[in-house]
């Protein structure tokens, strides 16, 4: 009864309202990670149909299936859909879903930027989605090659439906990287230290860290390229000093590291099914965690190995190469680790598992024609041929696709709370696989045979004929399968029977709790003593819901949750989440409409929206918090804790931090843009440098001494920005050549609007944490809202001195 | 946070030295410093070859300092050693080619 009793009480804190309002309001992580997953799905079969269309077109030479401009549309659409609008949201849903489960919390650190990020990707991918129906979608391949996207060779409006919508989708990605980050961090169940968390938050980790270092550049890329065509800044265009070759950096500076980025939570769910499929604990805990760094960092020492034939210097190649190599290292010591546990076990065959043995042979597959693609001479020879088509869709499909198709017969008694029962599943794995490798593997042949990627038409008797025809049969093969999954999926859905709790006998909190699960997950909060709970403490599950963990005591009708100390897991406080709102919806809205003012080049419009953006910000802040102190707060099982309130590392503080790092990748790419074109690009020096001013220069730097002090007072500070803002906007106004007669004066344009940006962010933020101060929130006084307010303060004032010194100082010393 | 951050050390140590390898590549050429002969080798190569074998150096230093002890059985610990030998190793191979492969051309 006490069990029942909890439920109720918590339910009614943690749950949605029912009707339209509840719908749009919601910020549970169990509601928005299934939508997440839900609409990522019909992208993909969005994205599927696409392919479809591509191997109708193909299947026979000289088809007059569809034309060479909707073709363009067709691989263009296929490709940016499938990463961008489906792997991506795919696993950030699933990790949304799965991790506070997991980690033995009941929802991630800032439940408002989840819900933020969810309706930022459906907004972005719907804009996408309404260029296509248009006709006019992006037609310039999913990377966007400049200078084929530039406004010459690309006059219409779809390559902006793409940098545009696909930027606003990133946003999404960033917000929900550092959400994921800072759970992991401190959102855990007490008890579980870093040696204890599973594997599948280590992957997500390193995931979501990843994201915030490699997105930054395509950001950056995206808004430099979209500056190009809308005003004619030519920062690709090596005429006028720019190079296309800053464009591919950028792009795969993000691009490489995005393959990892998708492949990773995949193996992070291949690492959690495994051992339980196998009746064993997974072999080589410390080696996996280890090998998951190593890939995520030598991920970012490869991206040039997708220009090795664009005509650079033997000593950059070779350094490329031997990364490309490397990565397998840390690769096979993942695939060993599996290998071995499934040796050392006593592997059981259920549908999960031969979706796993699916992706193990794809994978595999796929990592090899890697090695051989990592090769230079290979390299240039197969190079933008349909052996690199089929090399991508190894290791993607290989290593995403099954992997979480395996997942989602795993975990779908967990969403569904149904028992799987039918064997169409077996079915649809064996279309999907036979379809796959029919497709795929023969495209390798035509690659070799010399078929370039992207041709819309070839011509008969070239040897290609057959191969794509057995491909097209191949993929539609795929397609049934695919179809037949669905129907299994629904089936489960509607008609399968109740399933008992934990069917896998797993250890791993997840199964500690009602299937499908509540909105607030666990009735009360678990101590932790080892990697899997489960298998020691079977009826943990019920002590749980009869409330006999931490914060078993709703109070106040605060959402609670505990925070813990990174590395030891010990209890450090109480963090009071938010409830639904309607913010998340309406900054995504105002964001939205920025994002489409652009689109249509209603440029002063924009204003409106950016102003908008800040009364959401600072109306988001202003509504957490109290304005008396709580103290100790007792916690159950004898314990007390305060409330992030009224400590300083709270999680507010570190979603600053991390986002200060994913803001610092864009400037580091902005520095390295404007560094590369300086040293690499035609056409320079340009014909005319910043004029140097030193009084302007110690001005703003001493505006940003002023700011940088710690004693002083928010005045001082203020004034300190003001300065620094003034020096900038006097150099971008008065002393900086035209951003439209050299890739220079581009540059140096989008330098100092970033720093400006910067000074009146931080200037914003000093008024705001003044005024919280004032009104008398504790957060504000003895919280983490100062120590936030210095961090961007000090960031600021960086980026202004690094800014000023960047612009200013080659014409001093010239 | 500061474990995690050891744990991660000798692979960001990896990755600055990489990206200076490559950094240092492109203005070696771009200022012409594989014209300039200083004994057997170009100013670019012996530069590069100066960065290479420092970051081998800074990457060793920490493999001692991290090295397994009694005192030090902690996972993080191991791991802190794992990412120094990963960068080390990964600095040896990658950086490799300084040594003998064209720079300019």
């Amino acid at each position: 009864m006490k069990a029942l009793r909890l439920h109720r009480a918590f339910e009614a804190i943690w749950g949605t309202p029912a009707g339209w309002r509840g719908s749009l309001a919601t910020v549970n992580h169990s509601t928005l990670g299934v939508r997440l997953m839900v609409t990522a799905f019909v992208f993909f079969l969005i994205g599927g149909v696409l392919a479809m269309l591509i191997r109708a077109q193909l299947a026979t030479p000289g088809s007059a299936f569809v034309g060479p401009e909707i073709y363009n549309q067709l691989f263009t659409m296929h490709g940016s859909i499938m990463m961008f609008l489906f792997a991506i949201p795919m696993f950030e849903g699933f990790a949304i879903y799965m991790l506070p489960k997991m980690l033995g919390a009941r929802d991630l650190a800032f439940p408002r930027m989840t819900a933020y990020g969810w309706w930022c990707y459906l907004f972005g991918g719907s804009m996408l989605l309404v260029s296509m129906l248009l006709g006019i979608a992006p037609d310039a391949g999913w990377f966007l090659y400049t200078p084929l996207s530039s406004k010459p060779y690309s006059p219409g409006i779809n390559s902006d439906f793409w940098l545009l919508g696909i930027t606003f989708v990133e946003i999404s990605a960033i917000v929900t990287a550092v959400d994921i980050i800072v759970s992991i961090l401190k959102l855990r169940a007490p008890g579980m230290s870093l040696d204890r968390m599973p594997l599948f938050a280590w992957y997500m980790l390193v995931t979501a860290a990843m994201m915030l270092i490699g997105f930054p550049p395509l950001i950056l890329g995206s808004i430099l390229l979209e500056l190009e065509r809308a005003f004619g800044w030519p920062f690709f265009e090596a005429a006028r000093g720019g190079d296309s070759l800053l464009w591919q950096h950028l792009f795969w500076l993000f691009g490489h590291p995005e393959v990892y980025i998708i492949f990773l939570p995949a193996a992070g769910a291949v690492s959690t099914i495994i051992p339980v499929m196998a009746r064993t604990p997974i072999l080589g805990y410390g080696w996996i965690v280890a090998a998951i760094l190593a890939l995520g960092f030598l991920s970012f020492g490869l991206w040039v190995h997708h220009m090795f034939t664009v005509g650079i210097p033997h000593l950059a190649l070779a350094f490329f190469s031997a990364a490309s190599t490397l990565v397998a290292v840390p690769t096979g010591v993942q695939i060993f680790a599996w290998l071995g546990t499934l040796w050392a076990g006593r592997p059981q065959m259920h549908l999960p598992m031969l979706y796993l043995i699916g992706f193990l042979v794809t994978f595999v597959l796929g990592g090899l024609t890697g090695v051989m693609v990592a090769m230079v001479p290979f390299d240039w020879q197969a190079h933008d041929t349909a052996f690199i088509t089929a090399h991508l869709h190894y290791v993607l499909v290989g290593g995403f696709v099954f992997p979480m198709l395996a997942a989602a017969y795993y975990w779908l008694s967990h969403f569904t709370g149904r028992r799987y029962s039918y064997t169409l599943g077996k079915a649809a794995f064996w279309l999907i696989f036979i379809g796959f490798h029919l497709t795929f593997f023969l495209m390798h042949l035509t690659g070799l045979l010399g078929q370039p990627r992207r041709i819309d038409t070839y011509p008969e008797g070239v040897g290609w004929t057959l191969y794509n025809l057995l491909s097209s049969v191949g993929a539609f093969v795929m397609a049934t399968g695919i179809a037949l999954f669905i129907i299994d999926v629904l089936l489960q859905l509607f008609h399968a029977p109740r399933a008992p709790r934990n069917p896998w006998r797993a250890g791993t909190l997840e199964w500690a709790m009602m299937q499908p699960p509540p909105s607030y997950n666990i009735a009360s909060l678990p101590q932790v003593h080892d990697r899997e709970p489960l298998e020691t403490a079977p009826d943990l599950a019920l002590s749980l819901a009869r409330g006999e963990g931490y914060l078993a005591l709703p109070r106040n009708g605060w959402r609670e949750t505990l925070a813990v100390d990174t590395k030891s897991g010990r209890i450090d406080h109480i963090v009071v989440l938010p409830g639904n709102s309607l913010l998340p919806l309406g900054t995504a809205l105002v964001t939205g409409s920025f994002f489409l003012l652009v689109l249509l080049k209603l440029y002063p419009w924009t204003l409106l929206p950016l102003a908008g953006l800040v009364v959401l910000g600072w109306r988001w802040a202003w509504v957490l918090g109290d304005k008396h102190a709580h103290g100790e707060l007792p916690i159950g099982r004898g314990d007390h804790a305060p409330i992030h309130a009224e400590v300083r590392d709270s999680p507010g503080w570190w979603g600053s931090v991390f986002l200060s790092i994913a803001d610092g990748s864009l400037f580091a790419a902005l520095i390295f843009g404007h560094a590369y074109l300086w040293t690499v690009a035609p056409n320079w020096p340009p014909p005319a440098l910043v004029t140097a001013s030193l009084p302007v220069v110690i001005a703003g730097l001493l505006g940003a001494a002023l700011a940088a002090r710690r004693s002083s007072g928010v005045t001082v500070t203020g004034a300190g920005l003001g300065l620094l803002l003034t020096a900038l906007l006097l150099t971008a106004f008065r002393l900086a050549p035209s951003p439209t007669s050299h890739a220079y004066g581009a540059v140096v344009a989008v330098l100092l609007a970033y720093a400006a940006l910067h000074a009146a962010l931080a200037l914003v933020i000093c008024c705001f944490a003044r005024a919280r101060r004032r009104a008398g929130y504790i957060a504000a006084i003895n919280g983490a809202e100062p120590r936030i307010a210095r961090l961007w303060t000090d960031y600021a004032v960086a980026a202004g001195a690094i800014a000023l010194a960047c612009t200013h100082l080659p014409a001093l010393l010239s | 946070m500061t474990a995690l951050l050891r744990a991660a050390a000798g692979l960001i140590i990896w990755a600055i030295v990489f990206a200076s390898l490559y950094a240092l590549q492109g203005l070696a050429c771009a200022l012409g410093w594989d014209k300039w002969q200083i004994a057997e080798a170009s100013l670019a190569r012996l530069v590069l070859l100066a960065v290479y074998t420092s970051g081998i150096g800074v990457l060793a230093l920490l493999c001692w300092r991290y090295r397994p002890r009694v005192s030090r059985r902690q996972f993080l610990d191991r791991l802190a050693f794992a990412g120094a030998a990963a960068g080390l190793f990964s600095l040896i191979y990658t950086g490799l080619p300084v040594v003998a492969a064209s720079i300019c051309r």
